[in-house]
């Protein structure tokens, strides 16, 4: 989790995102945003982000994100 | 170019091009994908390593790219101009190369748009009554059809999303169109839209009879003040850099540069 904020934290310096839990739905992240991580996730946990993962439910909260990445990573 | 069926396809068409170091320009998101497949407007054209989507709007083909290689280029549809927008977070992460790249395929370097905001408790809002000027809520067929005019004739073919005529009249509807009369003739419109508790202003244009007459700031000053839900509330923007006229308005109010900016690279006769 740690190293997902460090991430996350890269993109958006400005973020508290260890409390921010809507951050879609309150408009924190927009779409570029979302794919700048995407393309980060990527590369740090050797996982392929699929289209249909694109919606606001995976990216409001670190907590969803890394969800989705435990889901998307090799067993 | 060939037509993409489903989102299933999509992906594997983007898995195989969007790599580490890929460079691209796509900031679509699931909605957005399942708009364009629905309405079979959502192509795409490749070559070795390389890939663009291409969405087709009435007048242009709008490109979303993913370049591996700069030494291939790709072949696209003759006919329409093609428009491209590639954002990047701030001066100091211009895509020169890229923008290279696109120029020696014959693409031309257009607008470069700069995201300003500001919440509410960093604003300054004085509320000027400016003589002569009266602004309201557009709620007639004959303020739907100046609004559309007035974008049409004021904002960028290709990249100041214009907005059709039925799209205005629902704007008005929702009460998200501001009409600035100056003594009793129109004179300038502004269209905001709060999406995800932003309250973003879309589009904002003046007659050019009424420049320099206060007209922006009172329609600027009303979508602040009437959008104020709390002190919290965020205001965002996109502004044209060379627009200085308009940037240093948005900066007297409070807005500041958001790090980030798009250009737009055009070719016209493809």
């Amino acid at each position: 989790m740690e190293r997902l904020i460090e991430i996350l934290e890269g993109i958006r310096p400005d973020v508290d995102f260890t409390s921010e839990k809507k951050l879609i739905d309150d408009g924190i992240l927009d779409s570029f945003d979302i794919v700048s991580i995407i393309s980060e996730l990527n590369d740090e946990y050797n996982i392929s982000i699929r289209v249909h993962e694109l919606g606001p439910e995976n990216f409001n909260s670190v907590e969803a994100i890394m969800k989705m990445v435990a889901r998307l990573s090799p067993e | 170019m060939e037509y993409i069926k489903d989102l299933e396809s999509l992906g594997n068409l983007i898995s195989k091009f969007f790599r580490k170091g890929t460079s691209t320009n796509n900031y679509l998101l699931l909605d957005a994908y399942k708009n364009h497949i629905g309405q079979k407007k959502l192509g795409f054209v490749a070559n070795g390593q390389n890939i663009a989507f291409l969405i087709e709007k009435s007048d242009f083909l709008q490109i979303f790219f993913y370049l591996n290689d700069l030494s291939e280029g790709l072949v696209f549809p003759p006919g329409k101009p093609l428009v491209m927008e590639i954002i990047y977070r701030g001066e100091q992460h211009k895509p020169t190369e890229i923008f290279r790249y696109w120029e020696t395929y014959g693409f031309k370097l257009h607008l470069t748009r700069d995201n300003m905001f500001a919440t509410f408790n960093k604003l300054n809002v004085q509320v000027n009554n400016t003589e002569n000027i009266i602004l309201k809520y557009a709620d007639n067929e004959k303020e739907v059809i100046f609004t559309e005019k007035l974008l049409k004739s004021t904002l960028d073919k290709y990249t100041g999303d214009q907005l059709a005529i039925e799209e205005v009249r629902q704007f008005v509807t929702d009460k998200n169109v501001l009409c600035a009369y100056h003594n009793d003739e129109m004179a300038g419109v502004l269209q905001f839209e709060i999406k995800n508790k932003v309250v973003w202003l879309g589009h904002i244009a003046v007659d050019e009879r009424f420049r320099g007459k206060g007209v922006a700031n009172g329609l600027v000053e009303k979508y602040i003040i009437d959008n104020n839900f709390d002190e919290n509330t965020k205001y965002q923007l996109w502004v044209i850099q060379d627009n200085l006229g308009a940037v240093n308005l948005y900066r007297k109010f409070g807005f500041i540069y958001g790090n980030k900016s798009t250009t737009s690279m055009l070719k016209i006769h493809n």
